[in-house]
């Protein structure tokens, strides 16, 4: 037995399918001709080229998007490309040798249930390998009066190597001669090997002269391996063998016209591919924005979950503290009636102010963690601003801070509940207030209502917050807040309730620039009547 | 003691409507004065007392002159400190109850003008005492003004549907909590006594 050198031989780009198979690849539905396109040696090894062909079982994506027929049309001009004039002996025997291993193989998987079918199909098919290569090449395997004195496992197994073939299918193919055992420590699948080495054994048959199946005594582990003591199945020794039509007979380059046909099928299937690829990409960033919308679910369960908390923790704690309040202050304000001494009610006063301001704190609490439903109504902008600038003139007098406020000249429909959003307004005006600086400015914005949302702008001259400090500004649970602009419950109770009202609060960066919150709130859609249009 | 009477707190002493007290005061039957310069009318004590023994109508309302309170608070401090206060007013007569069965045994013996109710008791809730007062037609004037420590809107919402008339939040000013009163009352809000 010899090995042909490395050279000219086995430098093969591999060979053609048949000219039907290749019409078959060139359909739409390429994959659904799989049933006979697995019959053609030349498909299946192309397809375990493009990693189709699994210990699982076949993937035909490489069909279906039309790669696998590229590969093919590629190659096309290749002078090394080989052909197999299928019907001409040794070829035709080959032939059914190859498909009786592969129905063998099959139906072994299907009885021992212990590999998957498709893939000992596909792997006892291509047990010939070396074979065919040499057919291929136009090579006489058995000139006249001779017996060939090729190694066909040996070709095999180099040219599985030079095609990187996995190991498992190099292994079933490569080392059919060998015992389980040592093809199992070669990389082997210890099943499909059985199976693929038991059915060449049951193939082979008159075609002994071809030296693919191993001695009785090293085939014994596989039978025992597939629970086959009792004797080997009995398979006919005839399969059925799809005929080749005589019309797709030849070498299909030979066929007018054929390669131009297939180069624009292909060129058509690559498009197809490309904006396949647009929808892949689409596909990922779509699953993107679902684990993202998913991860934000959760942290938003969780931030309901705290809010939840603290508003059961506020209404628990209010009445518990409430009460006792109530009694503090309530004699306090006893003794302040009939109190002269200035000093003395000075004291009383400050008690009482105190205890208020214990109340203000649970019920600044309370409004952030559980604000009531919005009660909406066609809103004033313009008087609850007023109201805003009523309520914290006094702060902004005693900072000597200037307030400008720059509202839009016409209405705007807006629904609304007025005290909430002047709360949130206010947390807004007296945060910018708190951190502008002494005799700096706060300058209030509306701006004209864009698409289905108004935006009120407030800035001030104050530093902006510390940046590791800004992605937690509207977080009331965030405790790594030091002193100055947001302390409190301020931010966190704007955002609350614009958020309650569909709007949101959010802080914009602005380098060198003033610093500016915008509280965002949806206007009344133009799809939906506008309450103060039907008041004018 | 109270010498002189609106029509408003005569017509609540003799439980008649203020209608019927100006129609009573304008056809003579009921004699007083108007303040002088305008056209109010006012009942000295006598004149008022004379017209109920008149009329057949109990006069232990004006004997007293005092409007009836019932307080309802388990804390005794508050409670307390609530009956110096208005004890110091001289304008209400104050009993108590610490919890929602006595308040219920109370209202129906002592028939207050006003109950003062703690919306937390130990034993039944504010709200239901406010739905039983509500269901007893032989109570419709009794007001109610709830105090409580009770910070969530929608809860404060649910009393004032289920009957009462005003609510006050814990800690409260008490010269709000005796204004409140005296606008339940009809009565005008300074201290006759101050």
């Amino acid at each position: 037995m010899t090995v042909p050198p490395l050279g000219d031989p086995l430098r093969s780009p591999g060979w053609l399918p048949i000219a039907s198979s290749l019409a078959q690849l060139a359909e739409t539905n390429a994959e659904s001709h799989w049933p006979s396109l697995r019959c053609d040696p030349a498909i299946v090894l192309e397809l375990a080229r493009m990693g189709g062909l699994t210990l699982t079982g076949v993937q035909l994506q490489a069909i279906h998007h039309g790669t696998l027929l590229q590969a093919f049309v590629d190659r096309w001009h290749d002078p090394e490309l080989g052909w197999i004039d299928w019907r001409e002996l040794p070829a035709s025997s080959l032939r059914s040798l190859g498909l009786r291993i592969a129905a063998y193989s099959e139906s072994l998987a299907q009885r021992t249930q212990k590999t998957a079918p498709e893939s000992a199909w596909c792997a006892g098919l291509l047990a010939p390998l070396g074979w065919y290569a040499l057919l291929a090449q136009g090579v006489a395997l058995f000139p006249p009066g001779s017996e060939s004195g090729y190694d066909p496992l040996a070709l095999a197994r180099r040219w599985m190597h030079r095609w990187q073939l996995p190991a498992w299918l190099v292994a079933t193919t490569g080392y059919l001669h060998l015992p389980l055992d040592a093809v199992v420590r070669l990389g082997g699948d210890a099943d499909l090997f059985a199976i693929v080495q038991t059915a060449v054994f049951l193939a082979q048959g008159q075609d002994a002269h071809l030296r693919l199946a191993p001695s009785a005594e090293f085939v014994e582990p596989s039978l025992r391996r597939l629970g086959l003591h009792g004797g080997p199945p009995q398979f006919p020794d005839v399969v059925p063998t799809p005929e080749i039509p005589d019309h797709f007979h030849g070498d299909p380059r030979r066929i007018p016209l054929l390669f131009d046909w297939l180069k624009t099928v292909g060129e058509h299937r690559r498009q197809a591919n490309l904006s396949r690829a647009e929808r892949l990409e689409r596909e990922a960033d779509e699953l993107h924005r679902l684990l993202l919308e998913q991860r934000s679910g959760e942290a938003l369960r969780l931030r309901d979950a705290k809010l939840n908390a603290l508003a059961e923790l506020a209404a628990g704690a209010g009445h518990e503290i409430n009460n006792p309040l109530a009694v503090i202050s309530g004699h306090s304000q006893y003794l302040l009636s009939r109190e002269e001494c200035p000093e003395r009610r000075q004291a009383l006063q400050a008690i009482v102010r105190q205890t208020q301001r214990i109340h203000q704190i649970l019920n600044e609490l309370m409004l952030f963690a559980r604000p009531a439903p919005p009660q909406r109504q066609p809103l004033d902008l313009h008087a609850i601003l007023q109201a805003v600038l009523l309520e914290v003139r006094d702060l902004a007098d005693r900072k000597r801070v200037r307030l400008e406020v720059h509202e839009a000249l016409q209405p705007i429909a807006l629904l609304g509940d007025a005290r909430q959003i002047q709360t949130a307004l206010t947390c807004l005006v007296r945060n910018a207030i708190e951190a502008a600086t002494e005799d700096g400015w706060v300058r209030i914005r509306q701006l004209l209502p864009e698409s289905n949302h108004l935006e009120m702008v407030i800035e001030d001259n104050g530093p902006g917050p510390e940046p590791a400090q800004r992605e937690h500004i509207f977080d009331p649970f965030y405790s790594g807040r030091t002193a100055g602009r947001g302390r409190g419950l301020g931010l966190p109770t704007a955002w609350r309730l614009a958020q309650a009202h569909g709007g949101d609060v959010r802080f914009e960066s602005l380098p060198e620039g003033p610093t500016r919150f915008v509280l965002v709130l949806p206007t009344v859609s133009s799809g939906e009547e506008s309450p103060i249009r039907r008041c004018a | 003691m109270k010498t002189v009477f609106t029509t408003g707190e005569a017509a609540k002493i003799c439980k008649v409507s203020q209608q019927t007290i100006i129609r009573c005061f304008d056809n003579g039957q009921l004699r007083g004065f108007r303040v002088p310069g305008s056209r109010f009318r006012r009942i000295p004590r006598e004149a008022l007392y004379k017209f109920m023994k008149d009329n057949g109508i109990p006069t232990d309302a004006l004997e007293s002159g005092k409007r009836k309170v019932l307080l309802v608070d388990d804390d005794v401090d508050l409670v307390e400190l609530i009956l110096k206060v208005l004890e110091e007013d001289g304008r209400f007569e104050v009993r108590v109850a610490q919890n929602g069965f006595d308040a219920g045994m109370m209202v129906k013996e002592y028939r207050p003008d006003l109950i003062i109710l703690d919306v937390m008791l130990p034993d039944i809730n504010g709200k239901e005492v406010c739905q039983r007062v509500r269901a007893d037609n032989t109570l419709e004037d009794v007001r109610i003004i709830c105090i409580s420590g009770m910070i969530e809107e929608d809860k404060i919402q649910e009393l004032k549907l289920s009957g009462a008339d005003d609510f006050l939040h814990k800690p409260f000013d008490i010269e709000e909590l005796i204004e409140r009163m005296c606008a339940q009352l009809e009565i005008e809000p300074a201290s006759a006594s101050a």
